[in-house]
């Protein structure tokens, strides 16, 4: 592990701290700034609404103060008489009177009477005509709602003219007429104001109370995105994504709603600086504390640090390695606690390498010594080899001229010789024909002995009942029942293990050639996984259990060859064979009951 | 056609071997001549007509009874010597061995013998095995021709 790996405590811990201050000042300077958000949008509002009752409030007083105006300008005896009287003069007169209400506008007045009739028609300045429209017979008095005429906003604003109150005063007071005036709406210095009055990128809206025209008093604009018939403050977010405040009044003695409206993010930029302002600072301070941590870690990482490369060096077998103490607190303990440890592991290790050197050493003066046998057993072999060889060759070739020049004497002096001189020749013959006998069945015995097992898988039932066939053909007359039961395959050489159960079986036969029939059978006794226990049982004489130890002995009989021939060396053959794939074998049998005999060879590979 | 009657080399050195392998080789009717030596070396000196050999007949034996165990050189270096001579290798070779161990010997040297013969101590045996042997080289079996070098 190195000191910048990932995992390391040196990161881990500047870095947890580090991610905690940043969710928690996070989290507090995002509920801090919604919550002051929340405020000032709620103060822009009442701002909002405070603006707009300002500019209603004025506009009503502007709209009485001209219709005041009208109404004194229509209350003129000059105006009643043309409704009355309507003649040149009359007009005249009234158009005099009429031209009186000032405005810097163009605009029409008209006079109407009660039977409809436009009785006069003036246009200030002259020409106004063509930019408003001619109107038409009015029903009540009053301002009039926001109308367009050919891209012209225009209000109308009507009065009525009272009949003349006689001097007995016996008539009611009634309406002879009206007066009409007509003004289009032009840039007035009076939006200016208002947007002074309310603030910076405020604007100001007037239009009809539920909907139709309105105007920003200069041009034709959109009605505000709010429910026009209802007054009040309401925030909201414009097509562009710009989030606005604005509040709507109504306009007493008009038809006509107020509305001003204005930024939230100027409102609100303030508390976005500050928010901006604290975000650096919790930044600084995450920083700080970071590389505070990160100080304060790498003082306790960097002893464990070295502990762990020790640690580590030691584990790849550096014994040597020590740490630094420079510290009294635990891990300065813990460092002497290391050293002390490495040291005795150096100790330890020192003297186990010591040990094994001394042992090795042992060891190979061990192997020297069981090389020298070896070569010792091998030349004991070759020897014995050797011996074998002329043992076969040459104690074999005077047996043989024993018993050939005997055998050439019976022939040449068969004449001369009487019958007890034919009997000793012949005894010279089989004495030296048995002689040679023993010889080969030393040699073949000492050959089991000698020979290297060739291992395989040998089946057993195979093998058995190739040897039966072949017994099969040897035997004339004898009757045998044979019972051949499944058999395993076993690890073994199988020319060696040929050689046992040949031995095997020819005895269960021979020895069972008093019987008729005689029965051999052959098969395995249920035992443990470690070994294979095969039985050749027979119902042929049998043997005397207290001579059982004998059986297996070489040369060694029960019976003599009179009785059964054979020279005893088959079943020293067996034990040996079975011995060599380091197996057992015994035998169980009752004089005149036949004989069992037992081969158990383990399951496994032996190591010899 | 009659075969012509060919000769038997016995090379083998114990004369008590010598006698009863003649003598059985006679009681079967086996006619050929044969020519004892007593070594490999002679053996070798008769195939190859040298020294005391240097005069006879030019054809080679009709069968080559061969012990193993002789002085000098013995039956295996005659048997590699012949079977390596395009002259000679194919003269039947008939190896006698004493026992089972020295069969073993000639079946691991694999030096193309045509047969071998375990002597037996029992005369019958061997007397049965020299007839047979006799009649199917000597007399029945008709020996390859000649090599002109």
């Amino acid at each position: 592990m190195t000191w910048w790996a990932r995992d390391s405590l040196r990161w881990r811990a500047p870095v947890f701290i580090a991610a905690v201050i940043i969710v928690v000042v996070g989290t507090f300077l995002g509920v801090a700034f919604r919550e002051v958000e929340a405020s000032l949008t709620e103060a822009a509002g009442a701002r909002a609404q405070w603006a707009t009752d300002q500019v209603a409030g004025l506009l009503a007083q502007s709209t009485q103060q001209r219709l005041g105006e009208l109404h004194r300008v229509a209350a003129h005896a000059a105006v009643r008489a043309c409704l009355l009287h309507p003649t040149d003069d009359t007009r005249e007169a009234a158009r005099r009177q009429l031209a009186t209400l000032t405005n810097p506008n163009p605009q029409i007045i008209e006079l109407w009477n009660h039977a409809g009739e436009r009785v006069l028609s003036l246009a200030v300045p002259p020409g106004a005509e063509h930019a408003l429209p001619a109107g038409s017979m009015p029903s009540a008095a009053g301002i009039g709602r926001f109308q367009t005429y050919r891209d012209t906003l225009f209000t109308e604003a009507v009065t009525t003219v009272d009949s003349d109150v006689t001097a007995d005063d016996r008539e009611p007071r009634t309406s002879s007429g009206f007066v009409v005036v007509r003004r289009p709406l032009v840039a007035s210095p009076i939006g200016d104001a208002l947007n002074r009055l309310v603030g910076n990128g405020a604007s100001v809206k007037v239009g009809n109370k539920g909907g139709g025209v309105w105007t920003d008093l200069s041009k034709a604009v959109e009605a505000p995105p709010v429910e026009l018939s209802r007054a009040g403050a309401t925030a909201y977010r414009t097509a562009n994504g710009e989030r606005r405040v604005g509040a709507l009044a109504a306009i007493n003695g008009t038809p006509w709603a107020v509305w001003v409206e204005f930024s939230l993010s100027t409102v609100l930029a303030p508390a976005r600086s500050s928010l901006d302002r604290m975000i650096a600072s919790a930044v600084g301070v995450v920083l700080v504390a970071g590389g505070f941590v990160y100080l304060m870690t790498a003082r306790i990482t960097t002893p464990l640090f070295q502990l762990t490369q020790a640690s580590e060096a030691m584990a790849g077998g550096e014994y040597s390695r020590r740490v630094t103490v420079s510290r009294r607190d635990e891990l300065g303990r813990l460092a002497v606690a290391f050293n002390a440890m490495s040291e005795r592991v150096e100790h330890a290790h020192r003297e186990l390498e010591e040990r094994v050197r001394q042992r090795t050493a042992g060891l190979e003066a061990a192997t020297h010594e069981l090389e020298a046998h070896a070569a010792e057993l091998v030349a004991v072999n070759q020897e014995l080899e050797a011996f074998s060889y002329s043992v076969s060759h040459d104690l074999r070739a005077p047996l043989r001229h024993i018993g050939g020049f005997a055998t050439l004497l019976a022939e040449s002096a068969s004449a001369s010789l009487n019958a007890e001189g034919h009997r000793l020749l012949k005894t010279i013959v089989g004495a030296a024909t048995q002689m040679g006998r023993l010889i080969d069945d030393l040699l073949a015995f000492s050959r089991v002995g000698r020979t290297q097992l060739d291992r395989s898988e040998v089946s057993l039932g195979d093998l058995v009942r190739d040897v039966q066939r072949e017994i099969m053909i040897g035997i004339n007359g004898q009757a045998i029942v044979w019972r051949l039961n499944d058999l395993p395959a076993v690890d073994g050489d199988r020319s060696l293990l040929r050689i046992v159960f040949v031995n095997l079986l020819s005895n269960a036969v021979k020895y069972s050639s008093t019987r008729a029939p005689a029965e051999v059978e052959i098969g395995t006794v249920p035992g443990g996984a470690a070994e294979t226990v095969v039985f050749v049982r027979d119902n042929g004489v049998g043997f005397d259990r207290q001579y059982a130890h004998k059986l297996f002995g070489v040369f060694q009989r029960l019976h003599t060859s009179e009785e059964f021939e054979g020279t005893g060396i088959g079943l020293a053959n067996v034990r040996r064979i079975v011995h060599r794939h380091g197996g057992r074998v015994w035998a169980e049998s009752e004089l005149g009951r036949g004989a069992a005999f037992y081969v158990a060879l383990p399951a496994g590979r032996p190591s010899c | 056609m009659l075969t012509p009657i060919r000769t038997i080399l016995l090379a083998e050195d114990n004369i008590n071997d010598i006698e009863l392998t003649i003598a059985a080789l006679r009681s079967n009717n086996v006619a050929n001549e044969v020519v004892v030596v007593r070594d490999g070396a002679a053996a070798l000196d008769y195939l190859y007509r040298r020294s005391a050999f240097a005069s006879r007949s030019p054809e080679p034996p009709g069968l080559l009874l061969l012990d193993l165990k002789m002085p000098k050189v013995d039956g295996l270096e005659v048997l590699q010597q012949i079977k390596g001579d395009r002259a000679l290798r194919t003269i039947p070779i008939v190896v006698l061995t004493s026992s089972r161990e020295e069969s073993d010997l000639v079946r691991t040297y694999g030096l193309g013998v045509n047969a071998y013969v375990v002597k037996p101590v029992v005369f019958n045996e061997f007397m049965d095995a020299v007839k047979a042997l006799g009649q199917f080289w000597a007399v029945v079996n008709e020996p390859p021709p000649v090599v002109k070098e």
